[in-house]
């Protein structure tokens, strides 16, 4: 009965796929996933100076009731079968921000023989954020970057 | 006076249509794409083991059971309380009072009983547990088997 | 705290002596804050035990167990393999000197006897060793990786270790670079 992805494009479907776009990106709960360093600029991001909640992003512990998740940190192959369960247990429609160099392409544990070289090895992301680690505005560039990418969306269109 | 059914009326048919059309707009919305994976119970990234359910502890019944009573307790004071206000004008407030007071001292006994007992406790006590175990190597306890 | 030369040399005579000549000692460093004596791997337990239980030294606490596999490169390249070499250092709580023990092992199917029982912590030291360099300790109580997966294949640590072109499906390599690409 669902008609994600089912409609035909015209003016209305068009309309009512903004209307959507626009109440989805203003609501996007991420998964609190810190795994290392970038952890910490990402506590710093729900906190009260740069404060990701004023973008209606409230952190959730649970990938059930997460829409979107941030991976801050180093990925080791111990974790990354850990990493891709949560990701499958995350419902659609889902993203992920890749913050820092560490998940974006291993980064400076790059000739390591533990780190995976970037997550996009496990799984498909949506917004690479560089650096080491991003500074909490830059995690909210990223943000406004996968918002503006989520307005565009065809949700209800094809 | 029948305004004022419709006004309830009118709440109850808004609000219940308010939850519906919000879920079935939400259900009409959603993408639907279960698999064993995404089912599997959360357990922070691990492979679960074992089952989900486990067992009730049986102490929750005592608990529910001493609440029951001193609930009905409240419920039936407060009508009595109600009904005999009038009770103060004609003078005889004062048996009213004594007799709600009768009431609720009978089931303070069964409050210092349940108390006593350590039937408050959410772990009954070690000392109590030692008191049996003492009558029993001292061959006072009634039920076991010489 | 300074642990005097004067007092490891009495050390190596007190282990000649305990042993009666069956344990050999060097003493490799003798002025430096942690003096250091080299024994041979086979009478590491009986050396542990003195240090652990003699009422003169009483060096009871463990500080760590380290290893390290050498190698030299050749002229062409090729790695000339020469065996591990592995740390023992011991504190003592009173006046808080240390002592530090070494011994080396062979390239080939490195084994040492495990200190185990001496101390409640040498178990992780040793698997740490086990999981990175693949030391045989012979029985010990319980030996298995500790920070690597459990099926994980080779012992990273050692310096012919090659890695396996994917494990459980992730490929080990990057093949692509990230560019940029502007958002409007």
């Amino acid at each position: 009965m669902s008609l994600y992805h089912e409609m035909p494009e015209n003016i209305f479907v068009t309309s009512v796929d903004q209307l959507l776009g626009w109440s989805r990106k203003h609501s996007l709960w991420w998964l609190l996933f810190g795994l290392a360093c970038c952890s910490i600029e990402l506590m710093h991001t729900g906190g009260p100076r740069a404060d990701i909640e004023r973008f209606g992003s409230a952190p959730r512990g649970t990938p059930r009731q997460a829409d979107l998740i941030i991976i801050a940190g180093t990925l080791t192959y111990k974790m990354a079968s850990r990493l891709k369960l949560l990701y499958e247990q995350m419902a659609e429609p889902k993203y992920v921000i890749s913050m820092g160099s560490c998940s974006n392409c291993g980064g400076l544990f790059d000739k390591a023989y533990s780190v995976v070289k970037g997550v996009d090895q496990i799984m498909p992301v949506d917004v690479y954020l560089p650096g080491c680690p991003p500074r909490p505005e830059a995690l909210l560039e990223a943000l406004v970057i996968l918002q503006k990418k989520i307005q565009k969306e065809k949700y209800l269109r094809k | 006076m029948l305004r004022e059914y419709g006004a309830v009326l009118l709440f109850s048919v808004l609000s219940i249509g308010f939850i519906f059309v919000t879920l079935l707009a939400s259900k009409i919305i959603r993408p639907n794409h279960p698999n064993p994976v995404k089912n599997s119970p959360y357990e922070c990234g691990e492979v679960p083991v074992g089952n989900a359910w486990v067992n009730f502890n049986i102490r929750y019944y005592v608990l529910a059971l001493i609440f029951l009573l001193f609930d009905v307790e409240i419920v039936l004071i407060l009508p009595v309380a109600a009904v005999y206000k009038e009770w103060l004008n004609t003078g005889f407030g004062l048996l009213a009072l004594s007799e709600l007071l009768l009431f609720i001292a009978i089931l303070v006994v069964a409050l210092i009983y349940a108390w006593g007992r350590g039937d408050l406790n959410w772990i009954k006590t070690y000392e109590r547990a030692n008191a049996m175990d003492e009558l029993k190597n001292a061959g006072d306890y009634p039920l076991e088997e010489k | 705290m300074n642990f005097p030369a004067a007092h490891l040399e009495k050390l190596a005579k007190l282990v000649d002596s305990v042993y009666n000549g069956a344990v050999s000692s060097e003493i490799v460093q003798a002025d430096t804050k942690i003096p250091v004596l080299k024994i041979n791997s086979r009478d590491i337990r009986k050396v542990v035990e003195l240090v652990v239980h003699h009422k003169d030294l009483g060096f009871t606490y463990l500080n760590t167990i380290s290893g390290t596999h050498l190698a030299e490169t050749r002229e062409d390249e090729s790695l000339d393999l020469k065996g591990f070499e592995m740390f023992y250092v011991f504190s003592n709580s009173q006046d808080f000197s240390s002592l530090a023990i070494k011994t080396t092992l062979p390239e080939n199917n490195p084994e040492i006897d495990t200190i185990d029982d001496f101390s409640g912590s040498a178990n992780w030291f040793e698997r740490e060793i086990f999981d990175l360099l693949g030391v045989n300790f012979k029985n010990s109580q319980d030996l298995r990786r500790i920070m690597l997966p459990p099926d994980w294949e080779g012992h990273p640590l050692r310096k012919d270790f090659k890695e396996g072109s994917h494990y459980n499906g992730i490929p080990t390599t990057r093949s692509s670079e990230l560019e940029a690409i502007r958002i409007e």
